[in-house]
């Protein structure tokens, strides 16, 4: 036997699993900002201070009951370019917590969040010349998964004015890429399938505090610092980077009656996760703001019923086609509590729209979404 | 409070419709593409190598009598097939009416006929055609082929008909004198037919394989209210061997076939029927990592203008099954199963490199352990022993530029699922 004669390579392209589509879905993924359906009402603003939301762990200390809480926050998202847009729908599970008081100044708890959400697929044909015959070749490329952080939290409240906490995170998930190439020939052609699973282990620890210098004033400061995040794919490492560090803080001004008027600000180093993936999939260090307001609103089926909205500006973790990716989104939404409020139930509406610096560089890709998202909170 | 209320309840409609519709997820962002999808393409690479370690013609050996349709051809030098047709049981008694408990001799015979059904795709029928029916009754062996075409004698000679050519198709009734089935009565009754005409001719008749077999009808009473008696082709030999002997009731007679080819040639169809079996050395990427997308044996043809060279052979690829301890190649181009759903199609006279698509066959070959079940291929013609149609092709005997080769288009695309 003899391997004569190779013959010229068809098609050169890169093997790395870049075949986003949209702009929220670069890289490893989209990041939720791990906010409960209150928070996320309120642009993020109330983040610090939520004892369902997964930024400060300071803010567990004050939820005073057990509780439980479960988040459901499905998208609808658009992505246009050009006279081209396709829509897709994203169901998450966001954000699950629980929590119990110990004694009257502690407070341990468990959450289970998504950090980056990846989650896409794409459909594209092109004519390639495959052993001297034009073949119309159809590429479908999906991705599933997410890494999701898990955090053991500890809340101590020593005093009236202060809360404290720290956490202890375990990042972990799996994404699964579904790559087929498909030809209309079946007889000539036989189509490539291949599906990669790929696990990550990372690990994190956070802190934070709450102040109350006023029964009216409230500030916040939390803090994460990661640790190592290694991709797997099997029993192998493919890759190593950090957990991004993040740095975030709010404030609450509660001098309205019946009402709080919160915002946030937060730092996250996304660029500790650059080497994670290829080159394609670089990470930027990026602004989270937040302004919002929660109110007394209604009173309906005999319950009162608070009403939130806000407005979010950030940019998301990874660049598309070598730009900068924003979001600036608007929330609204409402929350009441039932069953002798031992159950809460709120709701949130987000409308985002995302773009980038450079759009005549990524072909004027543009997308908008949007997001509903239920929170429902129990106290056992 | 009753607004309130309504409103509440549209609200919680929407909710569970909202819920409802994100609950089955789509997540086409294919509209981003190709701006945002730069890196998704895949790599195939294509590389062709002489993977062929064994080529040989080997005869087709379906066994005497498989054949789905008889070829009745009367080619002048090249080709004389004729047909057997066996009824080896004519009835000596009748039972004149449905119920009836005594049954009554057969003395008389008329409306004898012979139906047969014609195929005439690859038939050449160049004006009327005149078929010949002869006694061929014989005690020689089955197999003995000279034997029993030496029946075709105008002394055996028991029916001519002339049709047209318009009358060739589909259903033939062909008229045999009621004598003949009373001078058979209590025997057996062996029929072949040729065929002639003013030119080279050519035709198929269905077999009993087919599941449309020929038929033997007559009436053995004046009074038509007694059923006519209807036969089909059986054959009592070999007494012992009954799978054989249902083959036998209808055989092809092949007195001259084609010209057999060049030692140093591969030869798929003629008469008699001949196939190719090739075995390959393939390097172990081929078949156990590379994810093939297509797979092309590329063969170099050599023009054979023995018989209808403008004509088309259909050619299919199997998968030699065979076991390393069968040593007989021939053998083991029976051991086969389907490699390709798709048929090749060459034309004899041609001639160049042609390529057959294959890559179901390496498909195969990854579910086979090599050191069990050596790697090889047979090429067979779809009307194996029914037409003279033959394509000849260099084997690895010939010029290295000659030789068939396997030219592979692969994906290199090797993801971990990184961005």
């Amino acid at each position: 036997m003899r391997i004569r004669l190779l013959l010229t390579v068809t098609l050169a392209t890169a093997s790395t699993a870049g075949a986003q589509g949209a702009l929220s879905t670069q890289g490893f993924g989209y990041p939720q900002g791990e906010f409960s359906t209150r928070a996320l009402g309120t642009g993020g603003a109330l983040a610090q201070f939520d004892p369902q939301s997964a930024v400060n762990p300071a803010s567990i200390a004050s939820a005073g009951d057990p509780l439980l809480f479960l988040q459901y926050e499905p998208e609808f998202r658009k992505v246009t370019s050009g006279s081209l847009s396709s829509s897709s729908t994203t169901a998450r599970f966001p954000m699950m917590v629980a929590s119990v008081p110990i004694g009257g100044q502690y407070t341990i708890g468990f959450s289970v969040s998504t950090f980056l959400d990846r989650s896409w697929s794409t459909s594209t044909s092109k004519i390639q010349d495959v052993a001297g015959t034009p073949a119309n070749v159809t590429e479908n490329v999906k991705s599933l998964g997410a890494v999701d952080d898990i955090r053991f939290i500890g809340g101590w409240v020593p005093a009236n004015w202060i809360q404290l906490g720290v956490a202890a995170h375990v990042y972990t998930g799996q994404n699964r890429l579904f790559y087929q190439q498909t030809f209309p020939d079946s007889l000539h052609f036989v189509p490539v399938e291949q599906v990669s699973n790929l696990d990550f282990t990372g690990v994190a620890a956070s802190g934070g505090v709450i102040i109350h210098p006023s029964n009216i004033f409230a500030l916040a400061l939390s803090g994460r610092k990661g640790g190592n995040f290694n991709t797997r794919t099997g029993d192998t490492i493919v890759s190593q980077a950090k957990i991004p560090d993040h740095y975030g803080a709010a404030i609450s001004y509660a001098g309205l009656i019946g009402a709080t008027i919160s915002a946030q600000v937060g730092r996250d180093m996304w660029s500790a996760l650059n080497g994670l993936g290829s080159t394609d999939a670089r990470a930027v260090d990026a602004w989270d703001y937040g302004v919002g307001i929660e109110a007394l609103g209604p009173r309906v089926l005999s319950q009162n019923v608070l009403l939130r909205l806000g407005g979010r500006s950030r940019t998301l973790p990874f660049v598309a086609a070598g730009s900068e990716v924003h979001e600036l989104s608007f929330q609204g939404g409402f929350g009441a509590q039932f069953a002798r409020n031992r159950a809460a139930f709120d709701v949130t509406f987000q409308r985002a729209t995302r773009s980038t610096d450079a759009s005549a560089t990524v072909g004027g890709v543009h997308e908008r979404a949007f997001t509903l998202s239920f929170g429902l909170r129990v106290r056992p | 409070m009753r607004l309130i209320s309504a409103g509440a309840r549209v609200a919680g409609v929407l909710f569970l419709v909202a819920i409802a519709g994100a609950c089955s997820e789509s997540l086409d962002a294919s509209a981003g593409c190709p701006d945002l999808c730069a890196s998704q393409n895949g790599l195939i690479q294509t590389i062709t190598i002489d993977p062929v370690v064994l080529d040989t013609t080997v005869s087709s050996l379906t066994g005497q009598g498989t054949e789905g349709t008889i070829l009745m051809a009367n080619r002048g030098d090249t080709v004389d097939s004729r047909a057997v047709i066996r009824f080896d049981s004519i009835p000596d008694r009748f039972t004149p009416n449905a119920g009836d408990t005594t049954t009554q001799a057969v003395t008389t015979a008329d409306s004898v006929m012979l139906r047969f059904n014609i195929d005439t795709a690859g038939a050449k029928l160049p004006g009327p055609v005149t078929i010949d029916a002869f006694d061929v009754n014989s005690d020689a062996p089955d197999s003995l082929i000279s034997a029993v075409a030496a029946l075709y004698t105008p002394a055996n000679l028991l029916a001519s008909k002339t049709y047209d050519v318009a009358d060739l198709k589909d259903s033939v009734f062909f008229p045999i004198p009621g004598s003949v089935i009373v001078s058979h009565v209590g025997h057996r009754l062996r029929i072949g037919l040729r065929a002639r005409a003013a030119g080279s001719v050519q035709f198929r008749i269905f077999a009993v394989q087919s599941g449309t077999p020929e038929q033997l009808r007559y009436r053995v009473s004046s009074d038509t209210s007694v059923k006519a008696i209807v036969l089909a082709p059986f054959s009592q030999t070999p007494t012992n061997q009954a799978q054989i002997a249902a083959s036998l009731s209808d055989y092809t007679v092949l007195v001259k076939g084609t010209p057999p080819p060049p030692p140093d040639l591969l030869a798929v169809g003629g008469l008699p029927a001949k196939r190719v079996y090739m075995r390959f050395v393939v390097p172990p990427f081929v078949v156990d990592t590379a994810q093939i997308v297509r797979a092309t044996l590329l063969l170099t043809q050599r023009p054979n203008r023995s018989v209808d060279p403008t004509d088309t052979i259909r050619i299919v690829t199997y998968v030699s099954l065979a076991v390393k301890t069968v040593i007989d190649v021939t053998r083991a181009s029976q051991i086969i199963t389907i490699g390709s759903s798709d048929t090749a199609k060459f034309t004899p006279g041609d001639s160049g490199v042609k390529e057959i698509e294959i890559p179901q066959v390496i498909a195969l070959w990854h579910s086979q352990k090599v050191d069990v079940t050596p790697r090889a291929i047979v090429l067979a013609s779809t009307t194996d022993g029914q037409l003279a149609l033959e394509a000849r092709f260099f084997s690895i005997e010939a010029d290295p530029a000659l030789r068939p080769r396997l030219r592979i288009s692969y994906s290199t695309r090797k993801s971990t699922g990184l961005p």
